[in-house]
């Protein structure tokens, strides 16, 4: 025993670190499956998903902390410009969170921008988004921001029916005008 | 939080000296005070979002990407408009710049931030080739520290935005680039 615990008055600290004001650990919580009856908000880190992927609960799903992003876009299309394929995780199901959008349009025109996910084998398109020019002014900058809140499962594997992927399509739909626009679609993984 | 707490004879209870914040906290406002690098956890910014502070602002923890690729253009390439957030301001943090030269020339790579409305282009980081051996590859990374706020929305005067776009200056060459800007949401 030192001479400092030695000194000790009495049994009782003076000081104590309570830890448990709003019951949170200082480390997330971690390990291969999410623990029961979660709060909103709560963080727990997946050792065994991707190398190590940290997930909250929204309430209703363990969402990852971290936000993937797609792009789709043009650059001066005169023209309906071919669509853009994009993958989707085949691990895991994803929340579709938003897409925003610019778009220019040189002079009266009507484009539009769809996000959509496109089941290959029986050419089912499922629309996420789809932003139009319509009433906007020629030659002037537009940002847009759309909610999506979609699931989408990409997990169903290369079997018949299955594969499925998200598709970026830009559209003259008319007049005669050059595009000039991007779309950023943000998503998360779901794990269970 | 943890609180460290000592005990006050005079009041026969245990009293608050330190407050610390777990790097777990959570809320819908951010607390005040904050220290630099101090981490929270905003529950109402799309879908849960965490957030340090960095003496000045709260970033996002998350960093997002502002993507363009110029392929094998011979002149000066169109600009490419990127689509940027229109619910928060953004802390332009980095750029990544890829490239290519065919024979000797001079090249610019821009990123501009613009004022629609005011025919304002201001470039917020520029690349030159000047210098640049022909054929080879060159990478850089280079830091920004600008804000820009996209968040004004679609009227008059503030429609915000960011092209990225080369250049050609002298010469004639077939130039190649890919340029990735790096950035965070702000929140207050």
């Amino acid at each position: 025993m030192d001479a400092r615990s030695r000194s000790l008055p009495k049994p009782q600290p003076d000081l104590w670190l309570d830890t448990s004001e709003d019951g949170l650990d200082v480390i997330f919580p971690s390990g291969t499956s999410f623990p029961a009856s979660p709060r909103i908000g709560q963080a727990f880190y997946r050792t065994d998903i991707r190398g190590g992927m940290l997930f909250r609960w929204n309430g209703t799903r363990w969402l990852s902390e971290q936000v993937f992003q797609v792009f789709g876009g043009t650059q001066a299309a005169q023209s309906s410009p071919p669509a853009i394929w994009h993958p989707l995780p085949p691990d895991f199901a994803i929340w579709v969170e938003r897409m925003d959008t610019v778009a220019y349009v040189s002079s009266a025109a009507t484009w539009t921008i769809v996000a959509d996910v496109h089941h290959f084998d029986n050419n089912l398109i499922d629309t996420l988004v789809s932003r139009s020019t319509a009433g906007q002014t020629g030659a002037k900058l537009y940002h847009y921001t759309d909610l999506i809140g979609v699931e989408v499962d990409g997990t169903g594997g290369n079997v018949s029916n299955e594969p499925i992927m998200f598709r970026v399509t830009i559209t003259e739909v008319s007049g005669a005008a050059t595009f000039y626009g991007q779309g950023l679609i943000s998503y998360r993984l779901i794990a269970t | 939080m943890s609180v460290l707490k000592f005990w006050d004879p005079t009041t026969g209870s245990w009293a608050p000296v330190l407050v610390a914040q777990s790097p777990d906290a959570s809320g819908t406002s951010f607390p005040a005070n904050p220290g630099v690098g101090q981490r929270y956890f905003r529950t109402d910014i799309r879908n849960g979002m965490g957030f340090v502070w960095d003496g000045t602002r709260w970033l996002s923890e998350q960093q997002f990407q502002i993507s363009a690729d110029i392929p094998g253009v011979t002149a000066d390439y169109q600009p490419v408009w990127t689509a940027i957030p229109t619910d928060y301001p953004i802390w332009l943090e980095a750029w990544e710049s890829m490239i290519y030269l065919a024979p000797a020339a001079t090249w610019v790579l821009n990123v501009d931030k613009i004022l629609w409305d005011e025919s304002a282009y201001a470039n917020i980081v520029n690349r030159s080739s000047a210098g640049l051996t022909a054929a080879r590859w060159y990478s850089y990374r280079d830091a920004i520290g600008v804000v820009c706020d996209g968040t004004l929305g679609n009227s008059s005067s503030n429609q915000t935005g960011i092209r990225i776009w080369v250049d050609e200056q002298t010469g004639t060459s077939g130039y190649y680039a890919g340029v990735r800007v790096y950035y965070r949401l702000i929140a207050t």
